[in-house]
């Protein structure tokens, strides 16, 4: 235990020594070049670091998994024949597969939806009221629960008993207590339980949307809403002609972000139902297709697939970001 | 190859098991033996095995045992530490199949760990990841422990791998012993199922079931699957099932599902209807059993499910409160076939400690402990019927004892893919009947793709 506590500060402190170590000896060599080509190499020598680690804990298993795609690896094994484009055939019609992309597209769509959407009213709602911070602050504290405790938490609000038994779930309770219909199994019951999972998503990320959107609002020039509103521009207008069009940079943003959370959703999926009962998700299907399959090449495809899929929002999302900063 | 290996190893499974049938007889009326005196016994082994010096050092040891169970297994372990001044570090998951994958391969494997599964058993026993134990703790001394049938479990080309640690029966009725009123050693599984209707047409559900159990739901149900077939259809279709060699779409596995469904999907039948089947964790599935008035009389689940029932309703008590049957007979023919399941410790990492470590847990003494905290048997056939806590769990043994052939747990010993797909079907069967053919022929896919 203590020699654990020992190491935890003793390696930080040798990586930053060290790091410091190269640096101080990369200026040294520098200094002895001529000093016309002294400007070429330095910024090269303060990245490298960086890039090597990059190259290492990402580039590298990023060409691994591309190059396993392709081939029919099982076990322990790391690489395995070549198959061509087998696994993706596989991946494309197998309807445990399909029934999974289908299901990240019911996320993308009512995941980002409901999170950026009701962000967005929020956002412009809270800077109405004096109230605002507080409230701010409750809708953002799901985020601060890890995604498993959220599935757990979530998974007790959903809790199913029958019908005579006392309801230990909040939302039968509710629907037994109040209306006095019988109880709903929520996350079992198709095709509703999709719905009743992303609620849960809904629930965390609803709070970072309204945070991200707030901050981006707050920095809107104020005499545009006024000016509009002289000219008699109702608040509707007002919000659907001035306050989004102008907001589009960060709606974009946090709409790509969504996107991509909903494409890389497992744990609220793994947690609650585990994929049963038809809510399967890409990325609990890599998960078995590695651990219970044992088949690293079928998982090595889906997460190249996940990763093409991705990768178009992730750029737009560096776009905006560097748009934004060069304005 | 290995048909005939299993076949006569469960023959022998059920010998080492008859060994301690005759001293069953006398449990009845003499005092159980005292957890205190099995530890002193092993600490005095534990000394032994280090001649009275105390090496010292650490042994990581990676398991599934939580709860109660973790509390049993390190106390277990105890005696050893006090004797050798080894430290054990425990680490316990759930979900070991992953993490000890991912841990295996990345060449982290703990010292010591729970193997999950019989085919990772072997995958890994071939890659040389596991040692053999016949040079660690000694051939001669793991055939006088254990019966060959659980050495063979845990074998893998002549040499063992695998030590069990512990072992259920399972193909058990549950029943409240205040409230049933049907038979209590029901001949066949007709005469239950004709209590079951009528009690059924009465308006109470005679059963109370329960598969929903996280990221392995679906697996309670493969019990009632397996204790059904192997009743039906006999141990030799048994074997044919589990090593791939039956087609799920036959008749024998279609019938199983559908006598489980006769029970699990019916809502005259079971308590809550398939819904509550499959919203109920298997833990907790038996407790309206124990409720005023009860929702119903009989509960199907393994011998570890006292400490569950004893949890969920305070001051439930075995024998005067709940008690149990062997599953009935179905099929005449192969009448007295029993289920058996059990937890097999690997070594991954031999050092000095570890190596010591698996010798005392294969010994008598240390695998005496554990029984005789309740929850569990001993794989091992010298522990002695007397270090039993209870007549509860002499009466899981006399179970035992009574079984003609002895098989373990089929879905356990699956390919884990046809396990987990198995899991599956019982959840999408149960919340769907209609589906069964359908069902039956995704999991005949998987079984070609996979043997």
């Amino acid at each position: 235990m203590l020699e654990k506590l020992v190491l935890a500060f003793l390696i930080p402190v040798l990586i930053v020594g060290g790091l410091l170590f190269y640096l101080y000896l990369g200026e040294a060599l520098i200094a002895r070049l001529p000093r016309s080509r002294q400007g070429a190499i330095r910024p090269w020598i303060w990245l490298s670091p960086a890039l090597l680690l990059l190259v290492v804990i990402m580039v590298w298993p990023l060409l691994q998994s591309f190059v396993a795609s392709f081939q029919h690896v099982t076990g322990d094994a790391v690489t395995g024949p070549f198959v061509g484009i087998q696994n993706y055939i596989t991946a494309f019609t197998d309807p445990q597969m399909l029934g999974s992309m289908v299901n990240n597209l019911y996320w993308i769509v009512f995941f980002t939806g409901v999170t950026v959407c009701g962000g967005l009213a929020l956002a412009v709602l809270v800077n109405r009221v004096k109230y605002g911070g507080p409230v701010k602050t409750i809708l953002f504290m799901p985020m601060a629960i890890s995604f498993v405790a959220t599935g757990v938490i979530w998974r007790f609000m959903y809790a199913y008993r029958p019908e005579d038994a006392p309801q230990i779930g909040t939302l039968n309770a509710v629907v037994t207590g109040l209306f006095h219909i019988p109880p709903v199994a929520w996350i079992f019951q198709q095709p509703g339980n999709n719905l009743a999972l992303i609620v849960v998503g809904v629930w965390m990320f609803t709070g970072f949307c309204l945070v991200i959107l707030n901050a981006g609002l707050r920095s809107l020039p104020e005499e545009v809403h006024e000016a509009a509103r002289v000219d008699g521009a109702t608040e509707w207008q007002v919000f659907s002609r001035i306050t989004v069009p102008l907001l589009a940079p960060t709606i974009s943003v946090v709409a790509t972000t969504m996107v991509i959370n909903a494409l890389k959703m497992f744990d609220i999926v793994y947690v609650m139902t585990a994929g049963n009962f038809g809510t399967d998700v890409i990325a609990n299907q890599i998960y078995k297709q590695l651990y219970s399959s044992r088949d690293l090449g079928m998982a090595s495809t889906l997460a190249v697939i996940l990763l093409v899929v991705i990768f178009p929002f992730m750029v737009q999302n560096v776009r905006r970001f560097h748009a934004q900063e060069n304005r | 190859m290995r048909s005939s290996v299993m076949r006569s190893s469960v023959q022998h499974i059920h010998k080492a098991l008859l060994l301690g049938a005759c001293s069953t007889f006398f449990l009845a009326h003499s005092a159980f033996a005292a957890t205190a005196d099995l530890e002193k016994k092993a600490f005095n082994y534990a000394s032994s095995l280090v001649k009275g010096q105390k090496p010292g050092g650490k042994v990581s040891v990676f398991a599934v045992w939580s709860g109660v169970e973790q509390e049993n297994f390190l106390r277990a372990i105890k005696p050893f530490t006090d004797a050798t001044g080894i430290q054990v570090e425990y680490e316990a998951t759930r979900d070991i199949n992953a993490v000890l994958t991912t841990r295996v391969q990345g060449g982290n494997a703990p010292d010591i760990a729970v193997v999950p599964s019989i085919s990772l058993l072997q995958e890994w026993a071939e890659g040389g990841k596991l040692t053999d134990l016949d040079g660690i703790v000694g051939t001669s001394v793991l055939e006088k422990n254990f019966g060959p049938g659980f050495l063979d479990l845990g074998g893998y080309k002549g040499k063992t791998y695998g030590l069990f640690i512990n072992a259920d029966v399972k193909g058990l009725v549950w029943y409240n012993t205040k409230t049933y009123k049907g038979p209590k050693n029901p001949k066949n599984w007709d005469e239950l199922a004709a209590w079951a209707s009528k009690t059924a047409a009465a308006g109470t559900t005679p059963w109370c079931v329960g598969v929903e159990s996280g990221a392995a739901s679906g697996w309670a149900g493969t019990d009632w699957v397996e204790n059904i077939l192997l009743r039906q259809s006999g141990p030799r279709v048994y074997d044919q099932w589990y090593q791939g060699k039956l087609p799920w779409t036959s008749n024998e596995v279609k019938s199983a599902f559908q006598a489980f469904g006769k029970v699990a999907t019916d809502p005259k039948m079971v308590y809550g209807g398939p819904t509550t089947v499959l919203t109920t964790n298997f833990s907790d599935a038996a407790t309206p059993m124990f409720g005023n008035p009860p929702k119903c009389f009989l509960h199907h689940q393994a011998s570890f499910i006292p400490s569950f029932l004893e949890k969920n309703t305070p001051g439930l008590q075995a024998i005067t409160g709940y008690n149990f049957f062997g599953f009935p007979n179905i099929n005449p023919q192969y009448a007295g076939t029993i289920e058996i399941n059990g937890d097999m410790v690997g070594l991954f990492k031999k050092t000095p400690q570890s190596a010591l470590l698996m010798k005392y847990l294969a010994s008598t003494e240390a695998q005496s402990i554990w029984p005789s905290l309740g929850g569990k048997l001993s794989p091992n056939k010298r522990v002695a019927l007397s270090v039993l806590p209870n007549k509860m769990a002499a009466g899981f043994q006399k179970t035992l004892n009574g079984a003609r052939s002895v098989r373990f747990d089929a879905s356990d010993l699956m390919p884990d893919r046809i396990n987990k797909a198995f899991w599956k079907a019982i959840l999408d069967y149960v919340q769907n009947p209609s589906r069964l053919d359908a069902i039956l022929q995704e999991l005949e896919k998987t079984r070609q793709e996979v043997y």
